[in-house]
């Protein structure tokens, strides 16, 4: 075997290494990148088994030479050495180089203490015995471990390093394996790779988002660090005049004006996570981010009530549509107040206000020409003595090439395409399954076709502002030429239509409720032409958000009615629309209820704050995404929790402790700007990315900031510094200075996403909202807390979910709604939740006991204790006896049911043939089946 | 224009897809390395999730082979981020490659592996950006992909490459 390699690379220690503990010869041949000796990537050592078999890559050459024997560890041996391949040695190579940046000795730092972790209580870094691993890591690290400076600078604190590094490096084959390489710890060292230094992913997290044209990240320019000075020392004075907040809003000159509507949720069900995500969440969390830019916000939503669902549901529930939407509308309002979505107003589609506006828009679209009227022939189902909405009527999807069975009449859930009720193959009423029948029944129409042209130009005109998926979709639309949709249907529930001849029937809940966004905003301020026609002076712009099977009716049918009327209304300017979340790994449903719905959410006694958080993290934006709990915890336990909760509390509890309070008087030096230059860079990316809706991103570069204050944190060391020197204890104090200024600068980051620890945040530094803005034209770190400001009293912002927690309520939550509820009944009460409340309860008493003697004070508690100590008795009874009958009530239903199922096949079998070696199988498993039956009734 | 590019967490999932294996929830942890949760356990790395994707598949391969793949997955993990990002380096990186294939058939010599897969993922919006004279640098590779996208499953929902058969057949014809 040969081992070609440059002069004292430490990948060739490795080989060495593991070639003398293999007791395997090989011959070492010098090379270099310009050598022809590859036939490959050029990478350096190069091991050749044979011409066949040659390893450029040094970890998979020490496995090669000196293979783990315990195959179970192959996994984590194999993640330790594509660890070490990309992070410990790349890392340790740019800070060993010449004048590396800060955050580089950070990262060496940190990956040195996971190794020094590894190591606690073992011999090893997988344990007992000795592998692949720790020959690739030892070599790697030589450099640090032999040289004396270096070893002071990184290992002082790490012992277990020092002790498993002179432990291997004590073992005799290894130090003939140094001696045979003959390099030396001080270098220069030997390049690995001809392409050079991999990368260290997130050293200072990217810039731009992953679409936008990426560029390769350096420290900050001169430039920068010029402009972060002029932010820190300027900036608050050059911040926008703060918007004065009106009862009622409407646009104001001179100002951005923002008006914001998400898509408004249907009221026939509550709300799940995905509903809430995609459209009133990210909605406010956008709000929220205008009126930190004091942009002149208005954000409207409502229930969405007319419709033939509504008035199914009501006849299902036997009560008037009217209560139904009653009930549904106080459902979505809880949910959505429980989340803390800021609307400015919240109103409903059943309203005065909307029908006025509707039927004034349908006369003038008349007026205009662009609605005709046609008698067609309707679905009518003879047996209920109704006309069939469209949803009402299933059947074989029309369309060629999908030929779906489970189509409705509105829509293909297959292909996605739209269907005309009366062309579906092979109708049946969904209420009853009897066929319907063709009836002619005379309708308006609005010509879409007419509308085409000028829809097109606008579409091509506004579409690059629209999130990706909104694009698609409605460019999708367009590509079959549009069709005249039916404006009217034979119900009750609904806008009255304001024509002689039509006023019997109603407007098609697809025209009026998107102008419900004008009628509810009419509601909020009694002139929504202010907002809907504004003068031209006023600069406002539509926002709206929505999931993906939204976006039709935002990019088609809503805007080609507004064009129709041509009347100056205005029309969306920015879509963002979202792609689907899916509940672990299926989908969430509303008809079938699956998920978790915005009640159960409360119910987790998880804060909204989390849920908003964690659903911001996820948010759908580029592809689907999914909702799991192990993900929902590790958000929680390691970005708010250990980086931006840590980063806080520490900042602040310094602050407090070392200064009393009072924020030190910063007095930044070059590598305070630097820093600064870097937080200006994740503000600004936070601006681009939400200005373009893109609120997952934006999110992604708040945690940027609060990462960058721990790593600066972590390499100034404020609390040796105030124990130092004049000059140390100034650096200490600009350290902690800083640090405060930048949570106060997450802090208003991250009001949009999480308003209530932000509000106790502010609570904590002592400021108002107010003093909290963002200049979105010159995004930049300023110096939020005034000279000689005094914070309050720091204190924790986020606690920890532990694993037994989610998986507690990943169970909780798995199946349907139903199942779940049948769960609840048969539910065992949990003996070990009343065991805790009982020990609970017993200290509270103690407690009470302990301090006062007024019986009249402990005796309330004291019942309580008693009376769960009841309880649990009666749950141990029950615990004892219920499983089993349950489960054996459960196994006999569904063997009841299986053989039900299998004598219809039997049955079926002979009937069509008389060849015994057919059927008798199945006959077979028929009797098995019995026989279980027969077994588990005698044990019962 | 938008540059599309394909980072490492879009290609794990589609060799999720590839491998018709559920990955769940595939996301950067704070330090931007690729990580996942497979049978309930957190996995990290970019080369250590594909690997346990593969052995859950449980498809065998030799010690060679399997070692094999992982120096061609590790060398992906190290490099493709800057090559994605950076389309000076993409020129450099994609030449390393091409020499590779000048005399394989496969990355790792004669069988198709994952990192076969996961490489192809990389490369084709790299390939797919180049001109026909640009991609004239590197007709090993564009054999190779060719070759690479003809494999069932590893389309998925994107057209494969136009990488002109006739010319690359002679320039470079196939190693066996």
């Amino acid at each position: 075997m040969k081992i070609y390699t440059n002069k004292n690379n430490t990948g060739t220690l490795k080989l060495l290494i593991a070639a003398n503990l293999a007791a395997k010869k090989v011959e070492i041949v010098e090379a270099e990148f310009e050598d022809d000796v590859f036939a490959g990537p050029r990478q350096l050592p190069l091991l050749e088994v044979d011409p066949e078999l040659r390893f450029f890559s040094s970890n998979a050459a020490v496995q090669y030479l000196f293979p783990i024997l315990d195959m179970s560890e192959n996994g984590q041996c194999q993640q330790l050495q594509e660890w070490e391949a990309t992070r410990l040695q790349p890392s340790l190579s740019a800070a060993l180089g010449k004048s590396p940046a800060s955050d580089v000795k950070q990262v060496l730092k940190s990956s040195l203490e996971h190794v020094n972790g590894l190591l606690e209580g073992h011999q090893y870094v997988l344990g007992d015995k000795i592998s692949a691993a720790d020959i690739s890591i030892w070599s790697t690290l030589y450099p640090l471990t032999h040289n004396d400076d270096l070893r002071e600078q990184y290992l002082k604190e790490l012992g277990n390093i020092r002790r498993w590094s002179d432990a291997i490096g004590g073992a005799k084959s290894v130090q003939e394996a140094v001696r045979q390489w003959g390099g030396s710890p001080t270098g220069p060292f030997g390049q690995i790779s001809a392409l050079g230094l991999p990368q260290v992913a997130n050293l200072v997290s990217p810039a731009g988002s992953p679409d936008d044209e990426a560029e390769v990240q350096e420290g900050p320019t001169p430039e920068e660090i010029e402009a972060a000075k002029e932010g820190w020392l300027n900036g608050l004075s050059k911040l926008q005049p703060p918007l004065k907040q009106e009862k009622i809003v409407l646009p104001v000159k001179g100002r951005k004006n923002v008006l914001i509507t998400s898509a408004l949720p249907y009221v026939n069900n509550v709300p799940h996570l995905g509903n809430i995500i995609g459209c009133v969440l990210s909605a406010d969390i956008f709000a929220r981010y205008c009126r930190l830019c004091d942009y002149n916000t208005l954000y409207i939503c409502g229930t969405d009530e007319y419709g033939t669902a509504t008035e199914t549901k009501a006849l299902e529930e036997g009560v008037t549509p009217k209560q139904i939407c009653d009930k549904y509308f106080e459902i979505h309002n809880n949910v959505y107040r429980w989340f803390n979505i800021g609307f400015d107003y919240f109103g409903r589609t059943s309203t005065e206000e909307q029908a006025e506006i509707t039927q004034r828009l349908f006369l003038k679209l008349n007026e205009n020409g662009f609605v005709s009227s046609q008698t067609v022939d309707q679905l009518f189902c003879e047996k209920c003595d109704r006309f069939l909405a469209d949803r009402f009527v299933e059947g074989t999807c029309p369309h060629p090439g999908c030929g779906y069975e489970g189509a409705r009449g509105d829509q293909c859930d297959k292909c996605g395409r739209l269907v005309n009720a009366p062309e579906l193959l092979q109708p049946r009423c969904k209420v009853c399954a009897h066929p319907p029948v063709l009836k002619p029944s005379e309708q308006l129409f609005i010509e879409l076709g007419q509308l085409e042209p000028s829809l097109r130009s606008w579409m091509s005109r506004w579409e690059h502002l629209w999130s990706g998926p909104a694009r698609a979709v409605g460019r999708a639309w367009l590509r079959e030429p549009l069709r005249a949709r039916a404006l009217t249907r034979d119900l009750r529930w609904g806008v009255p239509v304001p024509l002689d001849g039509y006023r019997h029937k109603v407007f098609y809940v697809w025209f009026d409720a998107p102008i419900g966004y004008m009628s509810i905003t009419q509601c909020a301020t009694k002139q929504y032409e202010a907002w809907w026609k504004p003068d031209k002076e006023y600069d406002v712009s539509l926002y709206q958000f929505m999931a993906k099977d939204n976006v039709p009716f935002h990019v088609v049918m809503f805007p080609a009615t507004v064009l129709g009327v041509n009347e100056g209304h205005l029309l969306v300017k920015h879509l963002f629309a979202t792609e689907y979340l899916n509940y672990e790994e299926g989908k969430f449903s509303k008809s079938r209820g699956v998920g978790v719905f915005g009640n159960d959410a409360q119910d987790t006694g998880i804060p909204s704050d989390v849920w908003r958080f964690y659903l911001a993290s996820i948010r759908p934006e580029t592809s689907d995404s999914s909702f799991s709990w192990t993900e929902l915890g590790t958000r929680n336990n390691s970005e708010l929790l250990n980086n931006l909760g840590n980063f806080c509390h520490r900042s602040l509890s310094f602050c407090s402790n070392a200064f009393k309070g009072l924020v030190p008087e910063p007095n930044p030096r070059r590598s305070d700007y630097e820093l600064m230059a870097l937080v200006n860079r994740e503000i600004a990316a936070y601006v681009q990315n939400m200005e373009k809706g893109r609120l997952r991103e934006a999110l992604r570069h708040v945690l940027s900031i609060s990462r960058l204050g721990n790593q600066h944190m972590q390499s100034e060391q404020p609390w040796v510094l105030l124990k130092g020197s004049e000059d140390d204890k100034q650096r200490g104090a600009t350290a902690i200075g800083l640090c405060c200024q930048l949570v106060a600068l997450l802090c208003a980051l991250l009001a949009p996403y999480v308003p209530d620890t932000t509000r106790k945040l502010r609570g904590q530094l002592n400021v108002d909202a107010e003093k909290l803005r963002l200049n979105p034209e010159n995004p930049r770190l300023l110096r939020y807390l005034p000279p000689g400001h005094v914070i309050g009293k720091p204190e924790p912002l986020f606690v920890k979910i532990e694993q037994e927690r989610l998986e507690e309520l990943r169970a909780r939550y798995a199946g349907t709604q139903s199942q779940r509820a049948d769960k609840k009944n048969s539910k065992t009460i949990d003996t070990a939740e009343l065991e805790k409340a009982i020990g609970e309860q017993g200290d509270a008493v103690r407690k009470l006991k302990s301090t006062t003697k007024d019986k009249s004070v402990w005796q309330p508690e004291v019942e309580k204790l008693l009376e769960l100590k009841k309880r649990l008795t009666e749950a141990q009874k029950q615990a004892e006896t219920r499983p089993a009958a349950n489960q054996a009530a459960g196994d006999v239903a569904s063997l009841e049911k299986a053989i039900a199922e299998q004598g219809d096949k039997v049955r079926k079998l002979k009937a069509s043939t008389k060849d015994k070696a057919v059927w008798q199988p199945e006959v077979n498993v028929l009797l098995d089946l019995k026989k279980r039956l027969q077994a588990l009734q005698v044990k019962k | 224009m938008p540059k599309m590019s394909t980072n490492n967490v879009d290609v794990i999932k589609m060799i999720g897809k590839y491998l018709d294996v559920s990955v769940g929830a595939v996301c950067y942890n704070t330090d931007k390395v690729p990580t996942a949760v497979l049978e309930n356990k957190n996995v990290e790395g970019f080369v250590t999730i594909i690997l346990s994707m593969v052995s859950k598949c449980g498809t065998a391969s030799s010690e060679e082979q399997r070692l094999l793949t992982y120096q061609w997955l590790e060398y992906i993990s190290m490099f493709s981020n800057q090559a994605v990002a950076n389309s000076t380096f993409a020129f450099k990186f994609l030449q390393e490659i091409n020499r590779a294939l000048q005399c394989n058939t496969y990355l790792t010599g004669q069988f198709l592996t994952i990192a076969d897969v996961a490489l192809y993922y990389i490369v084709y919006p790299l390939l797919e950006h180049m001109s026909v004279a640009e991609r004239d640098a590197f007709v090993h590779l564009c054999r190779w992909s060719k070759h690479i996208q003809a494999q069932p499953r590893v389309c998925n929902n994107r057209p494969p490459l136009p990488l002109n058969a006739v010319s690359l057949s002679v320039l470079a014809p196939a190693v066996h």
